[in-house]
């Protein structure tokens, strides 16, 4: 008996991963909220997680937040693998869009962040391949860069523009058709 | 261990202070340009219009030769007003697609709409497709419809151009969707492949018969599902190998579809058809009449999961083509008069059986209870019966007369049908009186017990007050609510 709790033990141990920020600190989460990162998907496949996983580009601070999108992303994707076989019952469809909600809500309030964690949350996704967040944040960045005009463009994110006046108006001519 | 952390992304600058990186406003820092190429892209693309990525180009040194390596180009054109001149848009897709550098593109779509004055003659579209076949390693999207024909128009609308345009050799693409303009004719290449094709939809447009069965039996190995809508230049066969199918073709003489893989088929107009397609599980009959003469289902298996009868499309003999059917789904409207309604049961005496049917009925001055009554009567074993009701009373302000057989006691008789089997009833309903549901209360008077769920949902019009039978009917912990 106590072996088989000592090994229900190991299994749920085994389960738990162990991230390690470029600051030294340790986050241990659930292989199902550490494999929304396809990174960490790869080494778990290939067995180098022994030890913790080291992300040297990677603060605790965004890493919090990092981890707090995947927790909240993995129990949905749970969420929608429970529910796809009876996907055709009423009430299912009407919690399955209380929960689509609910994640709306969350990612919206997850964007309120300062410029810079926005783009430290973008380098992290990429290099951590969690495409969810992602897609999430580089659309908010889309979205306020849309119908602004270059100028209007380098102002909000203090683009310093290097180019010549010559070489500036070669670019114009080259792609006049995109601003007329 | 360390090869998997990839050097291709630049780590963020440590000794820069949280502080000063969090300062805002002119003097602050240019994250955005820092981020690597393939994240930018993904902002670009996410813009939704190439025009907008391109305009990045002047903003400094480094975003200069951003946009031309974006994976996917979406050229649409605006809705005037307001906008730019229409030409000026044929001008932007040549641009964006002469600036474009990458190799292997995952989507292009580029798409005129039809309410602009713009008109593309085919001579400025085929180098669009030329650029597709070359360079597009994913999905092709191209619609260049017609101005849409106003009821009043501005001034005379011009004849369209008849002309020609070459569809070449996709040898990358996975995905191509065509809308030429009606009156073009599209030709296929005379050799090459669509080596990765797998779904192709042509909507619009004119094609040769023999080009047509050559480009998806012989140049598109890969070809899964297939959706045509075109014209014939001229009458002739036309022959089809694909895993799903959606023909219409005017001006085919037969159609040959010989297809061992086929799964789901929609026929669309009323022609000769060979299918031989021992796969075949579902298919939805758009064909007009149904002539056994004309259309000969060549091993064709007698079970299908679904078959879907479209409105006009009497086929009374291809039912019995199949002796169980999953999904039965009949669109219907009954003519008037005692003739027509006869002429609805005949055509619906011995269907398959099925698990569910499904009937999508226009309401006119027959009964519904008896048309309801001899479909369940038809139908025994069905467990779920599907009704979507539009109404069409407001035009036929009388009901019909005694005479028709609607009208008959026999065909408001309930005791003579086997309803043991019956599990659920859902209508949606557009529009629909108390005496349209007649039925249910008739259902709920009988042995109604079996019902274990009853769904009502109630479209574009006012929940009318439910009557005490179809409350005593929604009694017990399965009933689904009645949604307004």
């Amino acid at each position: 008996m106590a072996s088989a709790g000592s090994g229900d033990e190991k299994a749920a141990a085994a389960a738990m991963i162990t991230l390690i920020s470029s600051d030294n600190e340790k986050f241990e989460v659930t292989e199902a909220t550490a494999t929304l990162s396809q990174t960490i998907r790869h080494m778990i496949e290939d067995g180098c997680t022994d030890g913790g996983v080291p992300l040297p580009n990677v603060t605790s601070k965004i890493l919090a937040r990092v981890i707090e999108y995947c927790k909240k992303h993995a129990t949905a994707a749970a969420g929608e693998e429970g529910s796809s076989s009876s996907f055709s019952d009423a009430a299912f469809l009407e919690v399955d869009r209380a929960f689509l909600e609910e994640l709306e809500e969350f990612d919206d309030a997850f964007l309120e962040v300062d410029r810079a964690t926005l783009f430290d949350l973008i380098l992290a996704a990429n290099y951590l391949d969690i495409k969810g967040l992602l897609n999430l944040t580089c659309q908010k960045v889309a979205d306020s860069v849309k119908g602004k005009t270059p100028e209007q463009i380098r102002e909000m994110y203090n683009i310093v523009n290097d180019l010549t006046p010559e070489e500036e108006a070669e670019i114009r001519r080259e792609t006049q058709w995109a601003f007329e | 261990m360390e090869g998997i952390f990839s050097d291709r992304i630049p780590l963020p600058p440590p000794h820069m202070d949280e502080d000063e990186r969090r300062r805002g406003g002119s003097g602050g820092e240019d994250l955005i340009s820092g981020l690597p190429d393939d994240v930018l892209h993904d902002i670009l693309v996410r813009l939704g219009c190439a025009r907008a990525a391109a305009r990045t180009s002047v903003l400094s040194r480094r975003w200069r030769p951003v946009w031309k390596h974006m994976p996917e180009l979406l050229l649409v054109s605006p809705s005037p007003p307001p906008g730019p001149a229409p030409a000026s848009f044929l001008d932007a897709v040549d641009g964006a697609l002469d600036g474009c550098l990458s190799p292997a593109l995952d989507r292009l779509a580029i798409s005129l709409s039809a309410d602009s004055d713009l008109r593309a003659p085919a001579r400025r579209v085929a180098p669009w497709l030329r650029f597709a076949a070359e360079r597009v390693a994913g999905k092709i999207c191209l619609i260049v419809p017609p101005p849409l024909e106003l009821p009043l128009p501005p001034r005379p609308p011009a004849p369209l151009e008849e002309a020609e345009l070459e569809l070449p050799a996709c040898g990358g693409a996975k995905a191509i969707a065509l809308k030429p303009q009606t009156t073009w004719r599209l030709r296929p290449p005379p050799s090459g492949l669509f080596a990765a094709l797998t779904a192709l939809k042509i909507n619009g447009g004119r094609m040769e018969g023999g080009e047509l069965s050559t480009l998806v039996c012989a140049q598109c190995p890969r070809l899964i599902d297939l959706n045509l809508s075109i014209h014939l230049v001229a009458v002739a066969d036309v022959s089809i190998r694909s895993d799903s199918l959606r023909f219409q073709a005017n001006n085919t003489r037969r159609l040959e579809v010989v297809a061992p893989r086929l799964e789901v088929l929609t026929l669309t107009e009323s022609i000769q058809a060979h299918v031989s397609a021992p796969k075949l599980a579902k298919l939805v009959w758009l064909g007009g009449a149904y002539d056994p003469r004309n259309h000969r289902f060549l091993d064709v298996s007698r079970r299908l999961k679904l078959l879907d009868i479209g409105l006009n499309s009497p086929a009374p003999s291809l039912m019995r083509q199949f002796d169980k059917v999953s999904v039965l789904r009949i669109e219907t409207f009954i003519l008037q008069g005692a003739a027509g309604y006869q002429r609805f049961l005949n055509e619906t005496k011995i269907p398959p059986k099925c698990k569910v049917l499904g009937l999508s009925l226009f309401v006119n001055r027959h009964g519904l209870t008896p048309v309801i009554l001899h479909l369940l009567r038809s139908c025994n074993g069905t467990r779920k019966f599907s009704l979507t009701l539009f109404d069409l009373k407001d035009s036929w302000t009388h009901p019909c007369p005694s005479s028709c057989p609607c009208c008959s006691e026999e065909s408001h008789r309930i005791d003579n049908i086997d309803l043991e089997s019956l599990d659920e009833i859902e209508i949606n309903s557009y529009k629909v009186s108390h005496k349209d549901l007649e039925f249910l209360e008739m259902l709920s008077r009988c042995n109604a017990k079996f019902l274990k769920k009853l769904v009502i949902n109630y479209k574009m019009s006012i929940t009318p007050p439910e009557t005490k039978e179809v409350r005593s009917m929604r009694e017990g912990p399965q009933h689904v609510p009645i949604r307004g």
